[in-house]
């Protein structure tokens, strides 16, 4: 954005710039509680962390919301429930894994339980903890935030670089 | 709680001279063959000078060696003498005989136990899937199927590019998910047919159902005809995991089950441990965790009032019972280290010392508290709008109270004087002088009042436990003279022997001599029991934890129906069940 001659009240700015401005400071998130992260979600989301100052307003359905925060454990008889919600969520849209849990099956290496949401949704951004604390959602949020200026001034947000293996040596013994 | 006294137990073998009585601690089991068990159990209901009226657990263990394979355990109450029972039995042909014409709370478990085991349940109305979905071939539970599961699904992560390396070492080979067919497979299986005009899914993914329940309403209009739940949606496999950890490496578990009442669940957790172990706890550990108790059990009502306002479109009521929560927390994060699921608890004490200052915090808070329920009073019981929906709705009465094994605040409400911290003090709580509020009909308000009360009676206690730790400054605070207690850090790290014994204990576990033992903790949501079975290795051989909520969620299909679907939300706001714990 530019701002012209001081204080006169001109803009100049792109369409493109307008709507990254909007997006990523009014993130509405569809308010899904799964398990003990859902409690600090909603902590949050109430008196003292507060996140309605910052445009985020949880809401209770898919189609209204442009950020699915995936609070808690989702297990696998819940994995298809979870995917019908973020296909029903209207484009563009981002996800957030809360926790360990979404982020990879958390404590609960077993049978039932999904080891990591990404195996069925895109994730953007991983918020570390069990549970993390609302600083760190907020953490998270603020990330996804930079990840949106930053799609839109054409720079994808660094990404940890992945070290491939060149050939392998097959050793004889 | 006291358990049955032998003598009286050795009188059943008059009417069943084939019963065989085991006996561990205080614990004693009746065992009887399969053709006799639902006589006995009747017997036990009925007779006058027994009266087990009241349903508390049913399980199965798996012995895959023996002949036949399977064990069912049940455990009843006796509301007239105040004591326990337990009766096993083996279930030959891998069947067993409903007990659901007995009390009705067994649908549930028998459901659940057919679902992990396998076992049928002969007689019963609908046996289907308690947790998982309709077509899951296996049995999880089964000591021959793996913990993580049958990986046949190529899985991949959606995150990783097509064809690079990923990113991190993990398995992209998964257990099957199912589809959405399978969904519909299992809600078919639960509602065959439909009665009336439309059916209703609520849930599973419903701010409203306070995590992840599935109801289906048979509707007639806004009338629910009938009512189905179900669960599973949180299903975690905790009962399976801790077959393969220590009993110290299932505390964080048991955290992770009522995550709104962690530090209950660690407290009943641990004590049905150091009753299987034989632990003495100090006398500071004790008073520590009745007071940490009480502040959750002041935390875990805040959410239920916050939520259950909030549900009934109160959302000031929700912004100020967090306001209070954030104290509480604040106070766990600053004793414990963790705001939420803090797992301060340890065999034989408490994981730290109280910090300097955490006291007056404490003193701070109580001061402070009383103003505040006076606000959510002042502006809900006599709220014109609270009345109209709570008055009246979802009257339990005290014979479903012994039906269904219903617990907590929720039997409190009836009317039922029963609470575990009266009944089987553990810790301080046969030191400290509290009151038990009662309900006198039965409905949503009188569980509405019972909680606030409880939350007076809850200030009173800690205030008793300040009072007392202030005295009990320089105690020990964790029994590590006890071979079965992990010691200390700073011990660890100064003595040779503490860190021999702390490598021993956390490699091989705690060599728990061979028995079986059911205690159980009050936790705000209802009796929390664990019966843990101990074959003398470092691990639990089958350790089932009792769920308050998953009992007192079953009686919610009965007192929906007639009733609107408004009323549901504020039905179950009341029961108030935390999903963790139900499906754990
Ligand atoms: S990451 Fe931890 S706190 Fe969050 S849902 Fe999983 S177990 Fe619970």
């Amino acid at each position: 954005m530019a701002i012209i001659g001081g204080n006169n009240g001109i803009i100049l700015t792109t369409v493109e710039e307008v709507l990254s401005w909007g997006r990523r400071n009014s993130l509405w998130p569809v308010s899904i509680g799964l398990a003990c992260c859902a409690i600090e979600m909603m902590h949050t989301a109430a008196s003292r962390f507060d996140t309605d100052r910052m445009g985020i307003i949880f809401r209770g359905s898919p189609r209204q919301s442009d950020v699915l925060i995936v609070a808690g454990t989702v297990v696998n008889k819940v994995a298809p429930m979870l995917k019908l919600i973020y296909d029903q969520m209207p484009d563009p849209k981002w996800v957030i894994s809360m926790g360990g849990c979404s982020s990879g099956g958390g404590p609960f290496p077993t049978y039932s339980t999904l080891q990591g949401i990404d195996r069925i949704i895109p994730v953007d951004v991983y918020v570390p903890g069990c549970p993390p604390t609302p600083q760190a959602l907020l953490w998270g949020i603020h990330q996804l935030q930079k990840k949106i200026k930053a799609k839109q001034e054409g720079k994808e947000l660094k990404e940890i670089p992945v070290r491939t293996p060149k050939a392998s040596f097959p050793v004889k013994g | 709680m006291p358990w049955i006294k032998r003598e009286k137990a050795e009188k059943i073998k008059e009417w069943f001279p084939s019963i065989k009585i085991t006996q561990y601690k205080d614990n004693i089991f009746l065992e009887i063959e399969k053709k006799e068990v639902k006589n006995l159990l009747k017997f036990l209901k009925e007779s006058p000078d027994y009266s087990f009226k009241m349903f508390i657990d049913f399980t199965c263990v798996d012995y895959p060696l023996h002949n036949p394979r399977f064990q069912g355990v049940y455990i009843l109450y006796s509301p007239e003498f105040k004591e326990r029972i337990g009766v096993k039995t083996w279930a030959t042909d891998d069947s067993l005989p409903t007990i659901t014409d007995l009390w009705k709370g067994a649908k549930w478990a028998e459901r659940e136990a057919y679902d992990m085991f396998g076992i049928k349940f002969e007689g019963h109305e609908n046996l289907v899937r308690m947790f998982m979905w309709e077509t899951y071939p296996y049995f999880p539970l089964r000591k021959d199927f793996p913990k993580e599961g049958i990986k046949d699904t190529y899985l991949p992560s959606l995150n990783e590019p097509e064809g690079s390396y990923p990113s991190h070492d993990y398995d992209p080979y998964h257990t099957a998910i199912p589809t959405l067919e399978d969904l519909e497979i299992t809600q078919k299986a639960r509602m065959p047919e439909k009665k009336a005009q439309i059916v209703l899914n609520w849930g599973p993914l419903h701010p409203g159902t306070h995590g992840t329940i599935w109801f289906i309403f048979d509707l007639e209009g806004e009338t629910v005809k009938n009512c189905e739940i179900i669960l599973g949606q949180l299903h975690r496999g905790i009962e399976k995991l801790s077959e393969d950890i220590t009993y110290t490496q299932v505390i964080p578990y048991t955290d992770r089950m009522d995550y709104i009442s962690a530090i209950c669940s660690n407290v009943a957790y641990v004590n049905a441990v150091e009753k299987l172990l034989d632990i003495e706890v100090p006398e500071k550990a004790k008073w520590i965790r009745t007071m940490l108790c009480e502040l959750q059990r002041i935390n875990s009502h805040l959410l239920w009032l916050g939520t259950f306002a909030l549900d009934l479109g109160a959302l000031t009521i929700f912004l100020y019972t967090f306001r209070e929560r954030e104290k509480i927390m604040d106070i766990i994060e600053g004793i414990a280290g963790i705001r939420l699921n803090s797992t301060y608890m340890r065999i034989g004490g408490v994981r730290m010392d109280l910090p300097e200052g955490a006291l007056d915090v404490i003193n701070h808070f109580i001061k402070d508290f009383p103003s505040k329920i006076k606000e959510y009073e002042d502006i809900l019981t006599k709220n014109r709008i609270w009345l109209k929906r709570n008055i009246g709705l979802g009257i339990i009465k005290e014979e479903d109270v012994y039906d269904y094994g219903i617990t907590g605040v929720v039997a409190r409400g009836s009317g039922v004087p029963y609470d575990i911290r009266m009944l089987d003090p553990t810790d301080a709580y046969d030191k400290v002088d509290f009151e038990i509020p009662l309900g006198t009909v039965g409905d949503c308000y009188d569980r509405y009042l019972v909680r606030m009360e409880e939350m007076r009676q809850s200030l009173e206690i800690i205030k008793q436990c300040v009072k007392k730790l202030q005295e009990l400054k320089d105690d020990k605070y964790l029994a590590t003279d006890n071979p079965y207690v992990l010691p200390t850090l700073e011990e660890t790290f100064n003595s040779i022997e503490a860190m021999v014994k702390d490598f021993n204990l956390r490699i091989y576990g705690e060599q728990a001599p061979e028995g079986e033992i059911y205690s159980s903790g009050e936790n705000p949501r209802g009796e929390l029991g664990f019966y843990i079975v101990s074959k003398g290795e470092g691990k639990p051989y089958r350790l089932r934890i009792r769920s308050g909520a998953f009992y007192n969620l079953q009686i919610f299909p009965e007192l929906i129906k007639g009733r609107t679907v408004a009323d549901a939300v504020v039905l179950l706001g009341s029961l108030d069940p935390v999903v963790g714990e139900t499906d754990r």
